[in-house]
């Protein structure tokens, strides 16, 4: 096929995809205000610092110590005692009605136990069916414990002294949005250009504009590349909103370069695109295409793409599968920039892997674009 | 009501045409029920660290030793100077840098402040919180496990600056002796095995001659190299440095750490009661969160587009101008998806029953009911939003707004407990923060319906809303 | 110019089995307009979308402009001008931005080929800035046919073209398909109106699947050769019911507002018809001969294949 045809053809059927998305002003006010909306909901409302998780007390105890521990714990943001409780049974009931996170439970004899032995236990019955917060919750009441415990040996002497100095780096004030941001961000866009790709070739065979089209001298890689460009135009310009706001209100700053990122996140949006047509050639109607996108899409983007659970725990083949999702290699990508400031050399792997995904998945479209009706 | 049944006929012939959309949900089921619980993993990883140890002391590299026992840290690296450490960090292989400085073991010898420095990776504010408690508590134990296990025994004295430096040079000349003598030992078996091989040859050779003069060997081969070896035996002894004749000062082992605390330091242990995940496995319990997530978005997104489809095909305004009554045609636009739904729950619990072995302590009669209840309530909302919107695309994106925040704000992923106020109250108004939580009650506790009564009224209170809201549209729209 | 041999078409789904097309074969010369007749479900669209190579026939080939519609698909669709049944043009571009479009798509201009919907779309100048969408019924069949035009193709392909159009708009696009035959473009055009059929250079029938038969409008109607009458009366309905009960009859069906009535027996008096057919309480019954059109033939053929009396 000629070069000039090529072209010819792919202006035209630009200038229409052009026309379509422009003549619709609704839609096109949604594209952009519902990313922004939601990055602000996000922005603001997830945050992985525990604070007041409810929790009971059952102290078997009740002397001085045991009361004094409990009251520590109380006192810490982190902790909110809602009841103390006279039975393992009464325990039982709270967190059957999910109403605690924690128990914390002293058998009898607690302070006499740290007199004559020097070491007293506290029993910490962690909430079992929601086990994202236990390591965190276990290690905040270990620091904790540990205060009191220096506190309560505060008059022994302490021949040697390590005096350890604790940097946080790129995140001073242990701020949640910095880890959680690049993955909204990362997230709704990825959701937003894969479902409003997964209608453009659809709704077209719907309509029945596809059957006119195939009668003619025009080749799917036409169709299929130009109905990409006004979306990532579309794209590149939520981006930019993106960012702003992430800066200016979200108070996550870019500390590296701008450029770099909004290049990363333009390869991104292709890719999603890429996906979401993929999807479109695939389908046959609105139907299928939007529970695809919807009901198929969303749950591994939050789970699988290191937005909340951490990538490296995960097994070698797990991790192979995570990161051929260009969402995953966004986001990795993103918090690098973003957060540590790192440039092309930490990225540019992300970089290729999500040039690559883009390239497959395009050709996966072309090659599966139903040349007939069926 | 027959003509409830009537149309509930058309709606179940519509959809058993479209075989497509039921091998659809089926697959999705299947498939993400088999990826998502292996990447919803909760366990902390090790944390890699970069170590920059300037002092290179014993003691130094006892306090790592200390540190990578715990199990929290592992030594990602081994660098030179601190901004290796950093480039290592960068590179995402270490999530830290630990910074020893030199006369780390001198200072705390000599009872002065010992710095040192840990700086983290911090992107992630809340395990960057949780590195930087585990270092210091590992240091605490250090510090206590040192002072109790490492020079002072039972009835000790506080030793002298000058005997404490003896010890310690003792201590270095035995370590340098034993490093002396593995050393002349290994060039001894060396220097063995070159004379062994050196004999060897030669009597090779020797055997070689004598059959080419054809004469016989006085001795065999062995013999010959066995005997030359014994000869050059003494004269190739490894001569011993000086110092290290002086075998008065006895073989002092550096102390292990791990010396239990002894009394007179108190402390408080936190023991962890798995009494309700006796396998610590908690992780697990979200796979039936994950199920509930997924019937959410089926059931709603089904019944969105449902509605939409008819309106987009005009057969809605046929059924304005037919004798059918409203509600009987609500129904039957209701009911379907109540049935997909639940069987999209039966596949799931049979799915998460099979491959992950997990079975809710509590009965699934409660978990049927609860479900039921709770897609009542999310078709509703599907229909609800449906009648805000004139074609698919329009569904699409209203579905996908409101889906997404439900989803995030459900309690799943961050405490609700933790957002801010305004927050709180859009996970309050989250149908499904109430379906997720008794989800997990049921399979983790064995909840039972009485347990969770204050989270099913608020389902009742939903579905009333929701389907009303939806209807009263549907009235307004005639 | 369309050459079709022995074409099946078999539609499978999961269990069940559907023949759309069997055993049709038909050519069409250049400079042809050819009539497709056939009611709905005849299998009419299954051969059109098969000729525009939108479908892959389960038997039999067929060939466009010389070119074989399986094997070489590309040429077919560079030299043909498609309209579908369905309005498919893009309801949100302007009738000129539609235009525009589909020219460039087949590498031409719209000044190019001017010539060719001249006379069509004068009529649709003063709405080119209006969009698609927003067109009458009449309105969109022309802009199709435009789009269909514009990059002057060798065969037309119209999927029933007049179905809900305005009568006067059907004559004037009848008169543009006349003229564009006399241009030398093959035009294969499927109707259910049967007083278009007699507008075509030749005609094929056909029904549930199968070509009853083609020639010429004029020359099929010649070989309708059963005694036919029309027939009316006061009570049209029983009217109906009774006469089909006759042994004399062959057939009877309503047409317009009399009933078509033919006989075994081309010598039958039709008195005698009317004569019992008062006896049986008819009032005002009356009958006069008629000349037999398209319709009624198509009705005999279609009789000759079911059992008798019609349906």
């Amino acid at each position: 096929m000629k070069i000039k045809t090529f072209i010819d053809q792919f202006f035209a059927f630009t200038q229409k995809e052009f026309f379509h998305i422009l003549r619709d002003r609704k839609t096109l006010l949604v594209l952009i205000v519902l990313p922004i909306t939601q990055l602000l909901i996000f922005g603001f409302a997830l945050n992985s610092n525990l604070t007041e998780m409810p929790t009971a007390v059952l102290d078997l105890s009740n002397d001085p110590l045991s009361r004094q521990v409990v009251a520590e714990l109380d006192a810490s943001t982190t902790f909110h005692v809602i009841g103390r409780v006279n039975s393992m049974e009464e325990v039982d009931e709270l967190f059957k009605a999910g109403k605690l996170s924690q128990a914390f439970v002293f058998m009898p004899g607690f302070e006499k136990s740290i007199k004559q032995t020097g070491t007293g236990n506290m029993q910490v019955i962690m909430d079992a069916s929601l086990g994202i917060n236990s390591s965190t919750l276990e290690s905040h009441i270990l620091v904790i414990l540990l205060k009191f415990q220096q506190r309560m040996n505060a008059d022994r002497e302490i021949p040697i002294q390590i005096i350890p100095e604790v940097k946080m780096r790129y995140n001073p004030e242990l701020s949640s949005a910095f880890h959680f941001v690049p993955g909204v961000i990362g997230i709704v866009l990825m959701l937003v250009c894969s479902m409003m790709a997964s209608l453009a070739i659809v709704k077209e065979k719907e309509s029945g504009t596809m059957e006119v089209l195939l009668v003619s001298p025009i080749r799917p890689p036409v169709i299929i590349l130009a109905k990409l460009v006004p979306y990532l135009i579309v794209g590149m310009f939520n981006i930019v909103i993106i960012l702003l706001i992430s800066v200016f209100i979200l108070k996550v700053p870019i500390a590296g370069n701008i450029i770099l990122l909004f290049f990363i996140g333009t390869i991104f949006t292709l890719s999603s695109l890429a996906l979401g047509i993929m999807v479109s050639v695939l389908t046959k109607t609105q139907r299928s295409a939007i529970i695809v996108s919807i009901a198929g899409l969303m749950l591994p983007a939050i789970v699988m793409s290191g937005f909340i659970f951490p990538l490296d725990v995960l097994s070698p083949a797990m991790r192979v599968v995570v990161h051929c999702m260009p969402v995953t290699l966004f986001i990795s990508a993103a918090r690098n920039i973003m957060i540590k400031g790192l440039g092309m050399v930490a990225v540019y792997r992300e970089l290729i892997w999500m040039a690559v995904i883009t390239v497959v998945l395009i050709v996966i479209s072309i090659k599966c674009f139903k040349n007939r009706l069926s | 009501m027959r003509m409830l049944g009537f149309l509930l006929q058309k709606e179940f012939i519509q959809i058993s045409r479209d075989k497509m959309i039921l091998l659809l949900l089926f697959l999705i089921t299947v498939i993400l029920l088999f990826i998502l619980p292996p990447a919803a993993k909760v366990k902390t990883s090790k944390i890699a660290l970069s170590v920059v140890d300037h002092d290179r002391s014993t003691t130094s590299a006892s306090f790592l030793r200390k540190l990578t026992s715990s199990n929290q840290f592992v030594i990602g690296a081994y660098v030179n100077s601190y901004d290796e450490g950093l480039a290592v960090m960068e590179e995402n292989k270490t999530s830290g840098i630990l910074e020893i400085p030199k006369g780390f073991e001198k200072n705390i010898m000599e009872r002065t402040a010992a710095p040192i420095l840990l700086e983290i990776d911090a992107v992630n504010g809340v395990t960057a919180g949780l590195s930087s408690f585990y270092f210091l508590q590992i240091m605490e134990r250090y510090i206590w496990e040192y002072i109790d296990g490492f020079g002072f025994q039972p009835g000790f004295r506080l030793e002298s600056q000058e005997e404490i430096l003896a010890r310690v040079e003792a201590e270095a000349q035995a370590e340098m002796m034993k490093r002396a003598r593995a050393e002349a030992e290994s060039q001894a078996r060396m220097a063995r095995e070159q004379s062994l091989m050196i004999a060897r040859a030669e009597a090779e050779q020797a055997q070689m001659e004598a059959e080419a003069s054809q004469q016989k060997m006085p001795e065999s081969i062995e013999t010959a190299v066995t005997r030359k070896v014994n000869e050059g035996m003494g004269a190739e002894a490894v001569a011993v440095p000086g110092f290290a004749m002086n075998t008065n000062v006895p073989d002092v082992d550096i102390p292990l750490i791990e010396k239990p605390a002894e009394a007179n330091f108190e402390q408080v242990r936190m023991i962890v009661n798995n009494r309700y995940n006796p396998d610590g496995e908690s992780s697990l319990y979200q796979i039936p969160s994950i199920l509930a997530i997924l019937v959410c978005l089926i059931g709603t997104v089904l019944s969105a587009l449902n509605i939409v489809t008819e309106k987009e095909n005009g057969t809605i305004e046929q059924m304005n101008v037919s004798p059918v009554k409203r509600s009987a045609f609500i129904f039957s636009k209701i009911i379907p998806f109540w049935v997909i739904g639940m069987v999209i729950l039966t596949i799931g619990l049979i799915i998460v029953w099979l491959v992950y072995g997990i079975v809710p302590r509590g009965s699934y009669g409660s978990i049927y009911i609860v479900s039921f209840l709770f897609l009542v309530a999310m078709v509703g909302f599907g229909i609800l939003i449906s009648t805000a919107c004139r074609n698919q695309q329009q569904a699409m994106l209203l579905c996908f707004f409101f889906l997404l925040i439900i989803c995030l704000l459900c309690g799943m992923w961050t405490p609700i407990d933790s957002m801010p106020a305004w927050a709180r109250v859009i996970a309050d108004i989250n149908p499904l923060r109430y379906y997720v939580q008794m989800m997990r009650l049921f399979f983790a506790y064995g909840s039972e319906l009485r347990h969770v009564l204050p989270q099913i009224g608020m389902l009742c209170v939903f579905i009333v809303v929701f389907n009303g809201w939806a209807i009263w549209n549907f009235r307004k729209a005639k | 110019m369309i050459v079709a041999e022995n074409i099946g078409m078999v539609y499978r789904q999961m269990l069940k089995e559907v023949v759309a097309l069997k055993n049709v074969s038909l050519e069409v010369k250049k400079g042809e307009v050819f009539g497709l007749i056939g009611p709905d479900g005849a299998g009419k669209s299954s051969l059109f979308r098969i000729l525009t190579t939108l479908l892959l026939p389960t038997a039999g080939r067929a060939f466009v402009g010389g070119h074989d519609v399986v094997d070489q698909f590309r040429e077919v669709r560079n030299i043909v001008g498609y309209m579908p049944g369905k309005f498919s043009l893009y309801q949100d571009l302007s009738v000129e931005e539609n235009l525009r479009f589909f020219a460039r798509v087949f590498d031409t201009t719209v000044q190019a080929n001017y010539g060719q919907i001249k006379d069509i779309y004068e009529q649709l100048a003063p709405f080119k800035n209006r969009r698609a969408g927003a067109l009458s019924g009449g309105m969109k069949q022309k802009l199709g046919l435009c789009c269909a035009l514009i990059h002057k193709p060798e065969v037309l392909f119209l999927d029933e073209p007049t179905t809900g159009v305005d009568p006067i708009s059907r004559q004037e696009f009848w008169d543009v398909l006349k003229r564009l035959s006399g241009d030398g473009i093959s035009v294969f055009v499927s109707t259910p109106y049967m007083d278009e059929a007699r507008l075509c250079d030749r005609i094929g029938l056909i029904f549930k699947g199968e070509i009853l038969a083609v020639d010429e409008p004029d020359k099929l109607v010649k070989r309708h050769d059963q005694k036919l009458v029309a027939f009316r009366g006061r009570n049209m309905y029983t009217l109906l019911q009774d006469i089909r009960q006759e042994a004399a009859v062959y057939s009877c069906f309503t047409f317009g507002d009399a009933l078509h009535v033919t006989f075994h027996d081309r010598e039958y008096v039709v008195d005698e018809l009317v004569r019992r057919l008062e006896e049986r309480g008819h009032e005002g019954v009356e009958w006069w001969p008629i000349e037999a059109g398209i319709e009624d033939y198509f009705m005999k053929l279609t009789n000759d294949r079911c059992d008798g009396k019609g349906d």
